[in-house]
């Protein structure tokens, strides 16, 4: 901006009468914090409605299209459900019994042959190249 | 849309997934929010309109976050501030103060078309002296003449920061309006 503008801008704020209360707002007490100040209002006073154009458009494209909820109340949903759930099956089972059964497929005695060694380390090369390979296969 | 308040079109695009609301409420604040990030980022017209696009897809994904205890338009605000910040970190463009800078290089930057165009150029030159949050808050203060509690709470700084961001703005700026004014 040339001079003359500037003077052309300076001139016009001071004639601008929002100058004066913001001026007093930020404390202005001398010349140049007027101008500053006059600055920003005249600035503030003819501040563009900026046209829509394709913005929104833009931007609701850029949308995901689920929006997440409240965590917090969905934690708590869930919570209490299990609390209800757990409640419930207290009354309806018998836990003693559940635990014997389950107890009852653990063996008292357990022995490792190479065999058994073998075998576990094949099943996971075959776990691990199984992952692998579908991987691969999502990613080409 | 158009007859409903803020919290309506929110609790709208939240509870029914309604794009329609949420884009109404776009409409509602682009001019303003677009404006002010214009006078962030040195009148970069293109680069605003980006950094508010990017803010307004984080406000939706991050709607279930917003509590009706802030106006929307501030939340909004803050969304779109640290879009920006993040911007200028990773680009290491505006977090260096750049005061040194002659300020008649800038001058021949502004457009002389139109008066008011010029103006709002000139205002965002003038902020461009200052480091991002600085400009900030001399922004909500000096344009969106919010108090130093509101610019605290919007920014999500303490009060002191914002006293201080003010008191040293203030001189830099009206340090270069007299060099500019010669």
């Amino acid at each position: 901006m040339n001079d003359d503008n500037y003077q052309k801008l300076n001139s016009s704020a001071a004639m601008n009468s929002t100058a004066h209360s913001t001026s007093s707002k930020s404390g202005a007490g001398n010349d140049l914090n007027v101008d500053l100040d006059t600055l920003f209002s005249q600035a503030r006073a003819s501040e563009p409605n900026l046209l829509d154009e394709n913005f929104t458009k833009v931007v609701v494209n850029g949308l995901p299209n689920k929006l997440k909820r409240n965590n917090a109340n969905s934690i708590l949903f869930d919570m209490i459900g299990l609390m209800l759930g757990v409640i419930a099956a207290y009354w309806f089972f018998d836990f003693s019994q559940l635990t014997g059964f389950a107890l009852s497929f653990i063996p008292e005695s357990l022995s490792i042959t190479v065999s058994h060694v073998v075998s576990v380390f094949v099943s996971t090369l075959a776990i691990a190249f199984a992952g692998w390979w579908t991987a691969e296969k999502a990613l080409s | 849309m158009q007859h409903f308040d803020d919290t309506v079109l929110i609790e709208l695009a939240l509870s029914k997934n309604d794009q329609r609301a949420y884009s109404e409420l776009v409409n509602r604040h682009q001019s303003n929010l677009r404006y002010s990030m214009r006078q962030l980022t040195d009148w970069n017209e293109a680069l605003a309109d980006d950094l508010v696009q990017d803010a307004f897809i984080q406000a939706f994904k991050q709607l279930h976050r917003f509590r009706n205890q802030a106006k929307f338009s501030s939340w909004l605000y803050r969304i779109a501030y640290n879009t920006f910040l993040q911007f200028a970190r990773k680009k290491k463009l505006d977090t260096e103060p750049i005061e040194d800078q002659p300020l008649e290089e800038k001058q021949s930057r502004f457009s002389e078309d139109e008066q008011e165009s010029a103006l709002h150029q000139k205002v965002a030159g003038l902020l461009a002296t200052l480091k991002p949050e600085r400009r900030s808050v001399l922004h909500l203060f000096l344009h969106r003449q919010h108090t130093q509690q509101e610019i605290s709470d919007i920014m999500g700084i303490p009060l002191g920061s914002v006293k201080t961001h003010i008191n040293r703005g203030r001189q830099t700026l009206q340090k270069n309006l007299q060099d500019w004014q010669g």
